[in-house]
């Protein structure tokens, strides 16, 4: 059984980004800050800490996850992806290249969480409506667009076909 | 906001489960963490163990059974809404898990976390007390079986006592046809009121109807005076709306800053209405 | 030179929806804010907030948390007030009420989530086990919980702010008694938008270094603000300025929320200084919703006098702010009701006004800026009343309008307040918004839905933004203060241009669109200008706040640019054997005008002003770099109008928003897509001011919406597409005729949603006055009318 105590680290050995990570973490840090702080994945913006906001949402086995409500001890033998991995060496994804055209950030805070949240709906629905991405999105708060663009950039053609073929993001 | 210290297991059985949480009375059984977390992260629980169930393999199964589906505790929302067994034998859970919170938190928030967790705004107590469900509950002396009306105690409280875990939850098939259908103030957000809805049909209309409303008191609330009345009548206009005034009348309805218990009733009406009529015009949705 | 001059910019990269530059970093996590600063050995900090909305504290024990492992140090207000007295905000207005808000209460405290002490630790979460370990006891003091008990003035809200008066003012006092009494109707109404927060998504954040080998005090601070910041640490610490640096880093949002100097920012660099390592005291979310600043908060009570017409006669108001316990530095409770006051009858012809501004200190947040602020709330009281004025005289809400707004005729025309207007499109407005909307198939399909039971309703709002603050619109407001801003415009040996601004960006794309500007300045392609931005040792300002990015980064670009220019023709000249004044920049040359072929690169004469002394007139001073200021010379006014078409569930209260249309007047726009970026996310806002966000206090002056899961933020699903249309009146006081517009949508769209509720209950007989129309609010109005 794995177990600590309040003060004891556990070890965490994770796939992330594609690449065998391994890290201490107390039972009481959250994924964001141990992805943050140990990692240095800093593309993990913490917004609210209590899971409204989105903006920490991440993959976690290629489903979107707030990583404010998951303890680093629990990502143990688990996929992790975060915004770092998204881009194809130094080309934008095109969801990410999509996302630029639009004009679908401004600030920029939220928008990784956001991006994760579009990768788990295209994935399961490479050819939603504007409504279906709508629902999908109500759950990550963006104070800067309006949304209206995050949802031209999730349903562009090219970010579709991307996602229809398997080469999104 | 970060969460106060506290120790942590990952056992692998429920009997292990069940003995962590006997041990010690400030441990806290860790399911999908969608509501705990965020209490502790406000500061408002500190538990000196949490006791996650991530490794219990047990409670991650859907079973189909031939009068029943049990859906294990931690059979995560998305796994539900994914289960085949759900979607064609339970639509009413599918038809609800559609307003449970947001993608992210369907994907770690678990059903029996949500049963257990007993927040008046939240969905699936609505559901299996509509369904009639038998919560399975284990302890130190064994398993035992809950009924939805002896489960939900009110805000936050249910008969899972100290040192015992929800395990799964037995929902029979329903012969009714159900609908869903709530009020909250953005998608996503705790219900201020909801209604599950289910009606078996007979040549002259509804031979049998069962209300229950959530959001609008502590726990989710049949609606008897509502349901004797639709009892062999048509689903018309004016019959959809006097067993939508008869349910509110009959609840003892919450205030919040969100909407008062003269509000709650109005809403509860008001879906209650709704729902009969999407019902009668062959439309659950 | 005339700090106002307009310089000459010929737009070519002006106007062309340049994709951002900004975005690359953002998109793939490898931008930094101020919480991804991580310095060797940097400490964390939190702090103790108030528990209680007034009261002292008689006893504080901070042994515990002392002793905690992990624990750097503990402060209460003991240990700042000889440090640094507080946050002190005053005014120079005869009346006027200052305050000094403490870094840490040490004596009284006045709202819910003030500061009381502060924990430096190794962790942000050991510096939270800690707060649970100071002990506190408090003696509560009654709470002065609305707007109406402080102007009793019986119980005191901060017992150094006497009857709770912050400000009492009516400058505007013209007799329009005659006119309510000669008026064919009088609409009124006691309309009062509640408290906001501005909710960046990135919470407030400060990390702070102090080295004492060099005295240097190196701070990063997510700030709309940072030449303010720098000056005001430097005078509340005592601290030389010259030693002093602020980087503002990527900052995730402001909306003005970002554009004060706060308590805490002035306590963590007192904590570097103290402790010689750095500390960040990143604010969590709860104290975002307690401490960040709260908005709008105003009651109007306005009445409108029109004529059989429609015609406007006269409008009377009287403005409360529901202030809180301080006033916020620069802006002071004057930000709200009484800046409102001095703009509520723009744009409309309005013969006479009397307006009278109080400003009360209650227990709570302090009111500080938010985008619009001052506008939002006298906006949406003025446009519910007019449409309700129009169904008083039986006219379309859009017909009202025409009959009043300034029109070009008009020019310049002078409201009663005194504010000139002298250009704006405010006319063509509203004929445009009708035209998208097609009112009358409106009106039918409203009148159908009516018969199923369903409320359609749609509200139009018509503005004037007051942009680019600036001297005069200061003034204006009667705020006693100066302000300029610089821009440092260096052409590089290479012909690259390289520009430092004070303008900071916390999304508004800043980069991209001063680089337009820049680019047309010189006649050279957008990706030959770098925009060097954030931090303060290059630039000053009074920061990107009050839509004045684009403005004042334009008016500094633009002077700076022109002062090199003039060395570039001085050059070219010789070369091209033309007088220098004949000497023109286009597309990446310099050519004699009239003659494209008497033309060298512009690259080759920045290379001879570094590099062949022989090309250079007599007395040349070769340095290709030039630092101007920019104040505009007067106000300037942008303009436009929103319709929003709503529907109300009358049996749950619920507002759903169907569509909104805007019409958006910001002279010449730099970079369409980011002004239509700009639109909808303040829609958004809007909607969550208007239907959705409401801070709550008690009558205990305790906080119930201190989560995101109470304090409702518009979701995806609460904000529909938006259908937007541009007019393009350019500015004469701004190079490329461009108007500042980021808080257009704030200003005017609130009040759109507001009278579209107010359109779909009009046939019930009922109004919402109180925002936002909750399902509660809405709800008690229906079933007030039913019972009567």
């Amino acid at each position: 059984m794995r177990r600590a105590d309040k003060d004891g680290r556990l070890e965490v050995a994770a796939t992330v980004n594609g690449s065998e990570r391994r890290f201490g973490a107390l039972p009481r840090t959250h994924l964001a800050d141990a992805l943050r702080n140990e990692l240095q994945l800093y593309g993990v913006h913490i917004g609210c800490e209590h899971g409204i906001c989105g903006a920490c949402t991440i993959l976690v086995d290629g489903l979107p996850v707030r990583s404010c409500l998951m303890l680093a001890v629990q990502a143990d033998g688990k996929r992790i992806d975060t915004v770092e991995g998204m881009a194809d060496g130094r080309t934008l994804s095109p969801l990410q290249d999509s996302f630029h055209r639009h004009h679908a950030l401004q600030c920029g805070f939220c928008t990784a969480g956001v991006l994760a949240t579009a990768v788990g709906l295209l994935r399961e629905n490479p050819n939603p409506t504007r409504q279906e991405v709508r629902e999908v999105l109500s759950g990550n708060i963006c104070r800067c667009t309006g949304y209206e663009t995050i949802v031209d950039a999730i349903t562009d053609p090219a970010v579709l076909a991307a996602f229809a073929k398997g080469a999104g993001a | 906001m970060k969460f106060p210290a506290f120790a942590y297991a990952a056992p692998t059985t429920v009997d292990e489960a069940v003995a962590l949480l006997a041990e010690d009375e400030d441990a806290r059984p860790l399911a999908g963490g969608q509501s705990l977390l965020p209490i502790m992260a406000l500061r408002m629980a500190a538990p000196s163990l949490l006791v996650d169930l991530g490794a219990i393999a047990s409670l991650r199964e859907v079973r189909d059974g031939p009068q029943s589906v049990r859906i294990g505790a931690m059979v995560t929302h998305a796994a539900n809404a994914r289960s085949a067994a759900v979607r064609d034998r339970l639509p009413l859970v599918g038809d609800a898990l559609h307003f449970v919170a947001h993608q992210a938190v369907r994907n770690r928030g678990t059903f029996g976390g949500s049963l257990a967790h007993a927040d008046p705004g939240a969905e699936m107590p609505v559901v299996v007390t509509a369904l009639g469900g038998t919560m399975l509950v284990v302890g130190a002396g064994g398993e035992r079986s809950v009924a939805p009306e002896e489960f939900f105690q009110g805000l936050y409280t249910t008969a899972v006592g100290q040192g015992e875990l929800l395990v799964a939850v037995d929902l029979p098939v329903s012969p009714l046809r159900w609908t869903f259908d709530e009020v909250a103030r953005r998608a996503g957000d705790l219900a201020m009121a909801m209604v599950a809805v289910g009606v078996r049909d007979d040549d002259n209309g509804c031979a049998e109807a069962r209300i229950v409303l959530g959001g609008v008191s502590d726990r989710p609330c049949r609606a008897p005076a509502a349901e004797a009345y639709l009892s062999g009548r048509a689903l018309t206009e004016d019959v959809a709306r006097e067993a939508g005034r008869l349910a509110a009348a009959d609840l003892d309805a919450r205030s919040d800053h969100h909407a008062n218990a003269a509000l709650r009733r109005s809403m509860a009406a008001a879906l209650v209405r709704r729902s009969l009529l999407r019902l009668a015009a062959g439309d659950p949705r | 030179m005339s700090k106002s001059e307009v310089a000459y910019i010929r737009p070519k990269s002006i106007g062309v929806s340049v994709p951002r530059r900004e975005d690359p970093a953002l998109l793939t996590g490898r931008a930094r804010y101020v919480a991804d600063i991580a310095l060797p050995g940097q400490l964390h900090a939190a702090i103790l907030r108030s528990p209680i909305g007034h009261g002292k504290v008689t006893r504080i024990d901070v042994t515990a948390a002392r002793a905690l492992a992990g624990v750097e140090l503990v402060w209460t207000g003991q240990d700042t007030a000889g440090r640094c007295p507080g946050v002190a905000s005053s005014l120079e207005l005869p009346g006027f009420v200052a305050t000094v808000q403490p870094l840490l209460a040490h004596d009284e405290i006045c709202f819910i989530g003030e500061a009381i002490a502060v924990v430096v630790a190794e962790s942000r979460a050991i510096a939270e086990d800690a707060l649970e370990l100071i002990e506190v006891d408090y003696e509560e003091l009654p709470v002065v919980a609305d707007a109406d008990t402080a102007i009793a003035g019986q119980v005191l809200a901060n017992t150094r702010v006497p009857a709770n008066m912050v400000y009492r003012c009516d400058r505007v006092t013209d007799d329009v008694a005659p006119a309510f009494a000669a008026a064919a109707a009088v609409v009124g109404g006691r309309i009062e938008v509640g408290r906001v927060s501005a909710s960046p998504i990135e919470t407030r954040g400060i990390v702070a270094r102090h080295e004492w080998t060099t005295g240097a005090l190196t701070v990063w601070l997510a700030t709309q603000m940072p030449s303010f910041c720098k000056t005001m640490m430097a005078i509340f610490l005592q601290f030389p300025e010259h030693l002093i640096e602020v980087i503002t880093p990527q900052v995730g949002g402001s909306f003005g929320q970002k554009a004060h100097v706060h308590p805490e920012e002035l306590l963590v660099c007192l904590l570097a200084i103290e402790l010689g390592r750095p500390v960040a005291w990143i604010e969590d979310r709860q104290e975002n919703l307690f401490r960040g600043t709260h908005a709008k908060h105003q009651i109007n009570d306005l009445a409108i006098a029109v004529d059989g017409e429609g015609r406007f006669l006269a409008f009377r108001d009287r403005v409360i702010t529901d202030g809180g316990a301080y006033n916020t530095l620069p802006w002071t409770h004057l930000i709200e009701g009484h800046a409102g006051m001095l703009v509520i009858t723009d744009p409309y012809k309005v013969p006479a006004f009397a307006a009278e501004s109080i400003s009360v200190a209650t227990n709570k947040c302090p009111i500080g800026s938010y985008r619009g602020v001052g506008f939002t709330s006298p906006a949406l009281a003025r446009e519910v009343l007019i449409d309700r004025a129009a169904r008083a005289v039986g006219i379309s809400p859009f017909e009202i309008r025409r009959r009043n707004v300034v029109r070009s005729e008009d020019f310049p025309y002078t409201s009663r307040a005194g504010l000139k207007i002298s250009e704006g499109s405010f006319l063509a407005t509203v004929d445009k918004l009708e035209a998208m909307v097609g009112y009358d198939a409106f009106r039918a399909r409203q009148e159908s839905a009516r018969k199923r039971g369903r409320y359609l309703g749609l509200g139009v709002s018509i503005y004037t933004e007051v942009t680019g603050v600036s001297t005069r619109t200061l003034h204006y407001f009667d705020y006693a203060v100066t302000s300029h801003d610089t821009a440092t415009v260096r052409v590089e040996p290479t012909g690259k241009v390289s520009v430092t601004t004070g303008i900071v960006s916390s999304g508004q794309g800043n980069l991209t669109t001063l680089a337009q500007i820049a680019a047309d300045a010189f006649g050279v392609p957008v990706e030959d200008v770098t925009i060097h931005t954030g931090n303060t040792r290059h630039a000053v300002g009074f920061g990107t706040i009050g839509s004045r990015g684009a403005m004042i980064g334009a008016g500094t670009i633009g002077r700076a640019a022109e002062m090199v220019r003039a060395k570039m023709r001085a050059i070219a000249g010789r070369l091209l054997q033309a007088p220098a004044d004949e000497i023109e920049f286009t597309d990446g040359m310099i050519h004699v005008r009239g003659d494209p072929g008497r033309a060298m690169p512009f690259a080759a004469v920045a290379g001879a002003a570094y590099f062949a002394e022989a090309t250079h007139p007599e007395n040349f001073d070769p340095a290709m770099e030039a630092t101007a200021a920019f104040d505009p010379a007067d106000i300037i006014l942008a303009n436009g109008g929103h319709v929003a078409i709503v529907e109300v569930d009358i049996e749950t209260g619920m507002v759903r928003v169907e569509k909104v249309f805007a019409v958006e007047d910001c002279g010449r726009m730099i970079n369409p897509m980011i002004v239509e970026g700009q639109i909808r996310g303040g829609v958004a806002q809007a909607i969550g001011l208007a239907l959705l966000e409401e801070l709550i206090y008690d009558e205990n002056g305790q906080l119930v919406t201190a989560t995101l899961q109470d304090y409702l933020l518009p979701t995806a699903l609460d904000v529909p597409d938006i259908e937007i249309a541009h007019l393009q009146t350019p500015s004469a006081l701004v190079p490329g005729g461009i108007k500042g517009m980021g808080e257009s949508s704030m200003v005017s769209a609130p009040a759109a949603v507001a009278a579209a509720v107010n359109d779909a209950l009009a046939c019930l007989g009922v109004a919402i006055e109180h925002f936002p129309a909750t399902p509660q609010r809405i709800f008690d109005a229906v079933s007030g009318a039913a019972r009567q």
